[in-house]
């Protein structure tokens, strides 16, 4: 079977002081064996909650309930027992968050961090640990890795600390990479350094990526799939080009048209998307972009479109799917 | 103030430097140990109604900059004049009356707004100040003018900052910028935090602002996308030097400096096809720390055309053409 991870009505709400919030709201999608999956969408659209599920580390917050199944390689981790997750996470599935410093350990070197995996997954000796940490510091750019293993991680800038955070994912050799905005703290000439670094190891090891970011630019460059969310839904899928140059979501091609470019003519104003995302106890009946819809109809307003098929492999939520062209 | 002349611009600025000492620990007192070279000889002017952009990686000094327009910071050395007038030396009366005509807005418009404040207030905090009203009529028409401008609705006037959303805050910093009717505002990073489609209402404002009062900015930025979109002209800064300034059209289709180059080749542009064909400049490294800076040029040291004449050698800024310069030994 092709597909690594595969994620079927996902949902998870937080019960917080005005009612239940619906994050992620019956999400589905598949990723396949060295794929690059690209999650595109504004702030607050569920897509770290979504790998936060993934990753089981919503099993500790207050208020969080998941329904649905996450299959990763046919094994659902959401009835794993804690022992078992916690050999998968890390191992077969590894994270890269946005900012490494939240993520990374001040009080212990950059050494220790990456031989305590090495010792507890890969069941190194201390020795072994050691000599692929650094062998891993050397892969992710740096040029003295024995004399890194010493440092802590405040003596590091941000780009420095995102590398170690990537030598740490890869340390196990993990099927699947999840990256949630590795990059978006960093300026754009390091960016470039980063990404092209984690391509290149995903490429060499075969490694799926998910890729999440808001940065339209980021996806069209380096996934292969892209998924497009919106207020705890998605709301389009597609591979890249469909996405692109014939997105059949008003959402998606608003995105597109906001998002200003470096090539081009220079329009005199953006098109924007007017209005704002939905607020937490907002309606849940109909579309919910509806509100900041241009090509709303009635039947938006009171029925919600599901998820369905455009083309091969493109999928869309919206009534007026048909009307649209890219 | 010395009457300069200029009738152009309404910014000026020559040889400007600031640096910040910095203290080691000394036995008995505090040690000077070095100084951060935050700016480093900067020149350029802004004309009448019309935008600056200022990009460049963090900790490239455009923060320090603006603050220094502003005279939110002592300059070093260095002549800025506005509105012909060198304001370099200048006292407090003559400050106050400068502060009104030019104003800021910041990136996180939260940290700038008084989370104690309600809106009407926070606009109408300026007009008080510098008593621009007189009767409470003419401030209630003035802040209703102002909600107006800035697209927010005046039934929110009695709210709080905190029950706003980011993009309605910074409608809010743009208004309170704007009520003292000022003629040249530096927008530092004002739409960074925001998402792509809210950040777009923002740029929309600002230029629809722009042509209706006649305003003049400084736009500062990390995002060249952003900036290209607002810009007539565009001044691109490495570690307190700017290595290229010009027309926006000039810089983004036909770029000359190597660190201009990287740049936009490092921004990925949303189009699969010809993002994945483009030819780009990966830089090495990262910047080195504004305490110490490269001799020679400034970016020799993560430039990929470098020699050694680049170590020795500070290139000075030349004309490309009438609306073009460029700080590199290596273009001709
Ligand atoms: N622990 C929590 N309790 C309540 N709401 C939460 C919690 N974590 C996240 N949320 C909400 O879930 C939504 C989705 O968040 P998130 O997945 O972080 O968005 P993003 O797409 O920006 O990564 C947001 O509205 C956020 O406020
Ligand atoms: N008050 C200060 N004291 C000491 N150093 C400062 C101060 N303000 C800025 N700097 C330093 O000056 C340099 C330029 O900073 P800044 O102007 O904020 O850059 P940018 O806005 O381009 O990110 C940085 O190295 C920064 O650390
Ligand atoms: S379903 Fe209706 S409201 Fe929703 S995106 Fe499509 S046209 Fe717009
Ligand atoms: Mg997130
Ligand atoms: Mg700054």
């Amino acid at each position: 079977m092709n597909t690594i991870l595969n994620i079927n009505n996902l949902s998870v709400d937080f019960d917080t002081e005005y009612g239940i919030f619906h994050a992620v709201d019956n999400v589905s999608f598949t990723v396949s064996k060295g794929q690059v999956v690209g999650i595109v969408g504004e702030s607050g659209c569920g897509k770290t909650v979504t790998t936060l599920a993934i990753m089981r580390l919503l099993d500790t917050v207050v208020g969080a309930s998941i329904q649905g199944e996450i299959l990763f390689e046919g094994q659902d981790l959401l009835s794993l027992r804690k022992k078992q997750m916690h050999q998968i996470r890390g191992n077969e599935i590894s994270m890269i968050f946005q900012e490494p410093m939240t993520s990374l350990n001040p009080i212990l070197t950059i050494g220790r961090q990456i031989t305590e995996s090495l010792e507890l997954h890969l069941k190194m000796s201390s020795k072994q640990a050691k000599e692929r940490a650094a062998e891993l510091l050397d892969l992710v750019g740096f040029s003295d890795p024995y004399q890194k293993l010493n440092d802590y991680p405040q003596q590091l800038s941000g780009g420095m600390r995102q590398r170690v955070m990537i030598a740490m994912a890869i340390s196990c050799n993990p099927k699947l990479i999840i990256a949630d905005e590795p990059t978006t703290s960093l300026d754009v000439t390091i960016q470039a350094q980063i990404l092209d670094l984690i391509m290149d190891i995903c490429d060499k090891s075969g490694a799926a990526l998910m890729l999440i970011t808001h940065n339209l630019g980021l996806i069209a460059r380096y996934a292969e799939k892209v998924i497009v969310m919106y207020s705890g839904n998605i709301v389009e899928e597609g591979i890249a080009n469909q996405i692109y140059y014939d997105s059949h979501h008003p959402y998606t091609l608003g995105l597109l048209k906001a998002v200003p470019r470096i090539d081009g003519d220079i329009k005199k104003q953006l098109i924007t998307i007017e209005g704002m995302p939905p607020e937490q106890t907002d309606q849940l009946i109909g579309c919910s972009f509806e509100p900041r819809c241009v090509y709303s109809v009635e039947k938006c307003k009171i029925s919600t479109p599901k998820l369905e098929s455009i083309q091969k492999h493109h999928l869309a939520s919206c009534w007026q799917s048909a009307e649209l062209k890219g | 103030m010395n009457k300069i002349k200029n009738t152009e611009y309404i910014l000026s600025v020559k040889g400007l430097k600031k640096s910040f000492p910095i203290y080691g620990r000394g036995v008995f007192f505090k040690k000077h140990i070095g100084d951060i070279h935050a700016i480093n000889d900067v020149e350029f002017n802004i004309g009448y109604s019309e935008t600056l952009g200022l990009v460049g990686e963090s900790g490239s000094g455009k923060t320090t900059l603006g603050r220094c327009l502003l005279h939110l910071e002592k300059l070093t050395e260095g002549i800025i004049s506005f509105k012909e007038l060198d304001f370099t030396n200048i006292n407090i009366s003559q400050l106050n009356s400068l502060r009104k005509e030019m104003q800021i807005v910041f990136q996180d418009p939260y940290a700038s707004l008084n989370p104690r404040m309600t809106c009407s207030q926070i606009i109408g905090e300026p007009l008080k100040v510098h008593n621009i009203v007189s009767t409470k009529e003419e401030y209630e028409i003035r802040i209703k003018e102002l909600f107006d401008l800035v697209g927010l609705n005046h039934s929110m006037a009695n709210r709080y900052p905190h029950e706003f959303s980011g993009g309605q805050r910074q409608r809010l910093g743009i208004a309170r910028a704007l009520a003292l009717n000022p003629n040249f505002i530096v927008c530092d990073e004002p739409v960074s935090s925001l998402d792509v489609s809210i950040q777009a209402q923002i740029i929309n404002l600002l230029i629809d602002l722009q042509s209706k009062l006649n305003i003049s900015y400084l736009f500062i930025s990390h995002d060249l996308a952003v900036v290209r979109q607002i810009s007539h002209r565009v001044a691109v800064m490495y570690l307190g030097k700017l290595v290229e300034i010009g027309d926006s059209d000039q810089v983004y289709s036909n770029p000359l400096h190597p660190y201009t180059q990287a740049l936009l080749s490092s921004i990925p542009i949303p189009d699969p096809i010809k993002e994945k064909k483009r030819k780009r400049i990966i830089l090495k490294g990262e910047p080195p720390h504004p305490m110490d800076p490269p001799s020679g040029c400034v970016f020799r040291t993560r430039c990929p055309i470098a020699d050694e004449e680049c170590s020795r050698i500070i290139p000075p800024m030349v004309k490309h053409n009438d609306n073009h310069e460029v700080a590199c030994l290596k273009v001709s």
